[in-house]
């Protein structure tokens, strides 16, 4: 249990571990879903596949469908802003994408794995900003502490996956897939914009105090 | 601020964490460069076929039980099944013993769609067996559509294929069919790319549709079929037809 706390309690995760686990709870029973759904299409009852049993099932993907499209486009910022955590903002989304590669066998980078990483870019990078907001309590985090290294290079990390990948993605797909991708292109703003301000501080940082000075990270 | 060397040690782990990332993140799907949603018109092969002769008749198709064709997909509801999206390509299969669904429906997956998705549970009517139908084949770009997605339903009902074939739009909460005719532009030329005899809206199943459908069918075949090769500029002018879109509702669940 020692472990689990102390991963749940883990900055990547979340500042306050009851969110965290709230957000890994709602993962859980987004995923459970997901798997209901897909077992209405390969299941069968007397010969009929379980789906045609119940219109509930129509429902379920009519849910599921509405729920897995906020999960990729909205809720990995509003975590990110709500508990930090730059780890679980940018897995958030990733999740019932992934999951749904798995259950189709199929693992390519299509329109929703590439939302997916866009928007979980910007959640990681909205979370390393909404960390430091809540530990000094001002929107000018920069210039009342110091930045945290760990969180600014993992958040470094995923946003060159991510816009690499992105890369990827707009030179090779079909017009009308990049269409339906290009209004999701003005969010690499926050992620450039947060990251590059962010080493910016620490260049600055480093240049002002030499680098082996003594640890200013909290 | 950590000291230089130990600054290093965390700036290599986060070049090992990209380079694990970059290999973990896949590739994009290996779409044909045709699937761009434009249709060679001038291509359009004539159709001829003597086993299915209700592809030449000059008659609107506008009964579920005239033809193999199923004209509509369908939603179950409380009172029964209701229409909700036209049926608008067709692929008559009584002169390719050696196509099936399966093959038709490959034709998508060999572009990158994904056979298993989040979707709606759709019908068609089987004329045969006097009961609808679950889809029995489908195909969608993505598994959810986040920001919409091209997405295809098929029925093989007496050697004849139809297929539903749709643009959803970005799920708003749900999804709704931004284009037919996208859908079926694509769809040709899927079919196109991969060698087979399309002829753009070239059965008229009296099933215009809000936002962009016709109400035509386009044909599809595979080219291994005899007597269908010769290319009839004549052809083109059956996508001429179809302007007649009447006032059907606006959304269409898909």
């Amino acid at each position: 249990m020692g472990l689990v706390t102390d991963l749940l309690e883990h900055p990547l995760l979340g500042t306050d571990s009851r969110r965290t686990r709230y957000a890994i709870a709602f993962l859980v029973g987004l995923v459970a879903l997901v798997l209901a759904s897909h077992a209405g299409t390969v299941l069968t009852v007397g010969g009929a596949p379980l789906e045609t049993t119940s219109q509930g099932f129509d429902l379920l993907s009519a849910v599921i469908i509405v729920i897995v499209v906020a999960t990729i486009t909205v809720v990995p910022i509003a975590y990110a802003g709500w508990n930090g955590g730059p780890g679980l903002a940018f897995a958030i989304p990733l999740v019932p994408v992934t999951l749904g590669e798995f259950i189709s066998r199929r693992y390519v980078l299509g329109l929703d794995m590439m939302i997916a990483l866009t928007v979980g870019a910007v959640g990681a990078a909205v979370a390393l900003y909404a960390t430091d907001v809540r530990a000094t309590g001002c929107f000018r985090v920069w210039n009342a502490r110091s930045i945290d290294e760990n969180l600014l290079v993992f958040v470094t990390s995923v946003s060159l996956v991510a816009s690499l990948s992105a890369i990827s993605f707009v030179r090779s797909v079909p017009e009308h897939v990049f269409e339906l991708y290009t209004p999701f292109l003005v969010l690499w703003l926050v992620p450039t914009v947060i990251v590059c301000t962010y080493w910016g501080v620490w260049v600055r940082a480093a240049v002002g105090t030499g680098r082996d000075h003594r640890p200013l990270e909290s | 601020m950590t000291g230089r060397r130990p600054f290093l040690g965390k700036l290599a782990t986060a070049g090992v964490v990209t380079a694990a990332g970059l290999v973990i993140v896949p590739s994009p799907p290996e779409s044909p460069a045709t699937v761009s949603g434009t249709t060679d018109e001038s291509a359009d092969s004539a159709i001829e076929s003597e086993n299915t002769p209700w592809l030449e008749a000059d008659q609107p198709i506008t009964d579920e039980d005239a033809t193999p064709i199923a004209r509509y997909q369908f939603q179950a509801t409380k009172t029964g099944f209701e229409p909700t999206a036209p049926i608008n390509v067709v692929v008559p299969l009584a002169d390719a013993p050696d196509v099936d669904l399966e093959t038709v429906i490959g034709v998508f997956e060999d572009a990158g769609w994904t056979r298993e998705f989040e979707e709606y549970t759709r019908y068609a009517w089987d004329r045969s067996t006097e009961r609808y139908v679950l889809q029995e084949a489908t195909a969608a770009e993505t598994y959810y559509g986040t920001s919409g997605r091209l997405h295809v339903r098929c029925w093989e009902f007496e050697n004849v294929v139809s297929i539903q074939a749709h643009e959803d739009d970005a799920a708003r909460p749900f999804h709704v069919i931004d284009s037919y005719d996208r859908g079926r532009r694509v769809a040709e030329a899927l079919f196109r790319a991969n060698g087979w005899g399309v002829s753009r809206a070239a059965i008229d199943l009296d099933n215009a549709e809000h936002p962009d459908h016709d109400g035509y069918a386009s044909v599809v075949w595979p080219t291994s079929r005899e007597g269908d090769r010769e290319l009839d500029a004549d052809a083109a002018d059956t996508s001429e037809t179809g302007s007649d879109i009447d006032d059907g509702p606006e959304v269409n669940p898909t």
